[in-house]
Parts: structure tokens; sequence; C-alpha cells
């Protein structure tokens, strides 16, 4: 039995691990330091492909949010508008260059604001294929009611 | 001297549950981590159609730059000393895409001939796609210290 045991002991191995740490200390250092700079709150929440720009320089700050895809506008996260391939409603086009819904829930969104009137900033998450009259009508609705400063939101690109 | 007694002593630290801590962490950062670049083209909201503000004297120059649908760019100048607007056409490529490069060009030259023009406005047609704009903005924006963008 002694020599059994014996030889169990000496063929039981140990698993050196230190070094595997090592590598998993790395990553991990790595793997924060980008998630710290990533904008992971400005992501899209709907499926929409962004236009790539090379060497876009402006970061993005947070701001009102407001997304344009195929389907439907999307301001602060919530679907407000249904879109039927980029086009507006019939009611949303009889007032002039901009959307009467989409004035409303800016203008109510800028009372929200904890200094209303004083931030004019707005965050433009666009589909590429967005035609210019989709984005002209957004824009004159966010314009109406004091979002001015706009940041179009791109893929930058090498 | 009792050499032997140091080996007695060896602590051996249990890395196995630091490892399971860093395999759930470095998952988590994984699935979550964004690797896509965002970047912002920053752009202010200009009025057509609003009257232009008085001043006594010249106007001051502005510049309006025009994409149409076919992917051509009108550019024109006006107020300051000149007398009459003047336009250029920066003609679309073969494949109806927007010139970026003779648009660049362009504008430097224009730049360089009359300083005091300080922003652009960017327009297009109706059909033109976002990203042919976003594009053109961001040229523009590399010379243009302001670009605006018509409501």
């Amino acid at each position: 039995m002694k020599a059994i045991k014996k030889k169990r002991k000496s063929t039981e191995m140990s698993l050196q691990i230190t070094s595997m740490a090592d590598i998993f200390m790395i990553l991990l250092v790595f793997l924060l330091k980008n998630y710290a700079t990533s904008m992971t709150s400005i992501a899209p929440t709907t499926r929409l492909t962004l236009p790539e720009v090379m060497k876009a320089t402006e970061q993005v700050q947070e701001s009102l949010k407001v997304e344009i895809n195929r389907n439907v506008v999307v301001v602060d996260d919530k679907p407000i508008l249904s879109l039927n391939n980029f086009q507006f409603a019939a009611s949303e086009t009889s007032n002039g260059d901009a959307s009467p819904t989409l004035e409303n829930i800016f203008a109510h969104q800028r009372k929200l604001m904890p200094v209303p009137n004083l931030g004019s900033g707005l965050v433009v998450m666009a589909d590429q294929q967005t035609p210019y009259s989709t984005i002209k009508r957004v824009v004159a609705s966010a314009a109406g009611a004091g979002f001015v400063d706009l940041q179009l939101v791109v893929v930058e690109t090498e | 001297m009792n050499v032997g007694g140091s080996s007695s002593q060896e602590v051996d630290l249990n890395l196995a549950p630091i490892i399971d801590c860093f395999t759930v962490l470095i998952t988590y950062l994984l699935v979550t981590a964004s690797f896509l670049t965002l970047a912002a083209v920053d752009v202010n909201v200009s009025e057509t159609g609003a009257a232009p503000a008085v001043t006594a004297g010249q106007p001051p120059m502005s510049m309006m730059l025009e994409i149409k649908a076919g992917g051509d760019i009108t550019i024109a100048v006006q107020g300051g000393t000149l007398t009459h607007e003047i336009d250029i056409n920066v003609k679309a490529l073969q494949n109806s895409s927007e010139n970026i490069e003779e648009l660049e060009s362009r504008l430097r030259e224009l730049q360089s001939k009359w300083p005091a023009i300080q922003d652009a406005s960017v327009t297009a047609d109706p059909t033109v796609i976002y990203k042919n704009i976003v594009e053109t903005i961001h040229k523009v924006q590399s010379i243009m210290p302001k670009v605006y963008i018509s409501s």
C-alpha cells in the first residue's frame, strides 16, 4: 500500500497557471482601457448603417439622441414616428418643413433638460441611405425647438 | 545554519479563483464591448429663406454648396466686394458620385482667393442620400471652420 501511495504522489500534476494569469491580466487591462473610451451609451438602438468617414476628429458629446432608420424615428430611445421606407406620413408633411409630432417631442425634451433653453446639442444617427428630404424635416423640427447644434454620428475609418 | 528550513515555509498562492474571476470578467467585456469607433461631424442649422441680417456697408461673404441628385455640386459665392454671385460647378464622377477631390481643390482655391469666407452652408436635392451629404460636409469642414446644414 505504501508503495502505491508513493507512486501516486509522484505522478500528481500541478498546472502552472501563473503565466495564464499574466495573459489574463494583460487582456483585462486592454479591454478595460478600451471599454472606458468606447461610447456604449450612444450605440444605436435600432438597426441602421451609419455612414463611414475617414478621420473624423470630433468626439460624440452626451446629448439628446435622434435615430432615423427606414421604418421609424427614435427620439431619446423611444420610437416616435413610423416611416414608410424613409418617407413621412402625409399628416406629417402638411405643415411646412417641420413635422408637427417631432416638433412637439423636441419642445417637450427641451423643457425636460436640466437647464432649459441652454443646451442646443442634438446627436443625429441616421441610416446612410436616408434621403435629404427626411433629414431636412427632422432637422427643421429640431431647429424649431431650439436644437441647432447637430452632431452627425459616423463610423470612423482609418 | 538551518538552510533546509526555508523550503518548508514556501507558500503556494492559489490562483484558480483569480483565474475564474478573470475569465468571467473578460467574457463579459468581450461580449459587451463595442469595437466600432464612432465619431461625430459637427454642423449647425441654418434657416433657408431667412431674411439676411441688416448690416451697414458690404454684406459678409457667404458660400453655399448644393448637392444635386446626379452627384454634381454647385458652389455659389456672394457678398463682400462681389458685384454678382459666382457659381462653380463640380461635375460628378462617371459613377454619379460626388467628385470630392475636385471639390476640395476648388474650395481651397476659393478660400485662398477670399479668406473672408469662414463658413459654408450645405443643402441638397431631396433624393440625395445622407451618406453623400455627410461625406461632402466632412470635406468642407476640413477647409471651412464652420459648416451649416439648411433646414
